[in-house]
């Protein structure tokens, strides 16, 4: 019995630190540089280097200013990349769904 | 945690961010549990006394203005679209109304129930569910307020049930505060410094 999973994913969404950049700002209009740092314990140069590809691929729209004297980096998403990690959680919730139904057609095992 | 529910986590925890800030009711916690300890004490001096309480009250408001201001040096900012502000208009909205209902029913002691206690317990079950669920401590602080709107019952209504109410909000706000902000700590990753190693701040 051939059974696989038939899912292919983008994967400049799927590396885990920016698959956790792009659902956190899915869920916001914006964030600034810090919390996407704490959230993905990112040093800043390797967070820097994520968005920028993000930013090339159209996915994120990247805006410095200054309050007050100091510098603030905000990161909102594209209306393509808000399509893209849609379409991205749909397609995970789809192998899901995929694991779950291989699961229950798999003999049991015996150990 | 799996990957898969960490980020459904992030998501929930990114759009109602200034709801998982547990910190910032800290204070307002131990200010009720010091107001509530005030009233054991005889009022010798009503106006020191109503003094004191602001003075408490306005200590709590500039300690979670400023645990407010670490959160933003800490974790950084997010800002949320309209959806959210109007989130935070109703539950400051509702919060005074059920306040005011202290007040109203603290004049009418003849009820067989204390519905401020109740509004409370719904009001923090309703908080709950619209900013993602999950948090359970919710559940038992809403719990122990349905406990204590049914003192009356046990003839403990009259000054015990708003002191039971102070006492069991303090507790909560405390206990259910720095819950939310372990939860907190829990979603965000220690930075990684340079030289590849972790540190938590």
């Amino acid at each position: 019995m051939a059974l696989r999973l038939e899912t292919e994913f983008n994967k400049l969404l799927h590396e885990p630190a920016r698959l956790a950049v792009m659902t956190a700002l899915s869920a916001c209009q914006s964030a600034d540089f810090l919390f996407l740092q704490r959230l993905t314990g990112l040093t800043k140069g390797n967070l820097s280097s994520h968005l920028t590809k993000l930013e090339e691929a159209g996915y994120v729209r990247i805006t410095k200013q200054f309050i007050g004297k100091f510098p603030n980096t905000q990161v909102s998403l594209t209306e393509p990349g808000r399509a893209a990690i849609e379409g991205h959680w749909r397609q995970l919730d789809e192998l899901r769904k995929q694991g779950l139904r291989l699961r229950e057609e798999l003999p049991p095992r015996e150990f | 945690m799996s990957e898969l529910q960490r980020l459904e986590r992030i998501r929930t925890v990114t759009r109602y961010f200034a709801y998982w800030q547990g910190l910032k009711v800290v204070p307002m916690g131990l200010l009720c549990l010091a107001v509530a300890g005030m009233s054991r004490l005889p009022e010798t001096n009503p106006t020191a006394v109503l003094v004191l309480r602001l003075a408490l009250f306005t200590a709590a408001l500039l300690a979670t203005v400023f645990i407010g201001a670490g959160y933003k040096r800490q974790f950084g900012v997010v800002y949320n679209p309209r959806a959210n502000w109007r989130l935070d208009a109703l539950t400051l909205f509702v919060t005074v109304s059920i306040l005011v209902g202290l007040i109203l029913v603290d004049l009418w002691p003849t009820l067989p129930i204390y519905l401020t206690a109740l509004g409370y317990a719904f009001f923090f079950v309703w908080v709950r569910q619209v900013t993602g669920g999950g948090r359970n401590h919710y559940l038992w602080l809403a719990a122990v307020l349905l406990l204590v709107s049914l003192l009356p019952l046990f003839g403990l209504g009259g000054s015990v049930a708003p002191q039971m109410l102070l006492v069991t909000l303090g507790l909560g706000l405390v206990v259910t505060g720095v819950l939310d902000h372990l939860e907190l700590i829990r979603i965000f990753r220690p930075v990684e410094n340079k030289n590849g190693a972790s540190a938590r701040d």
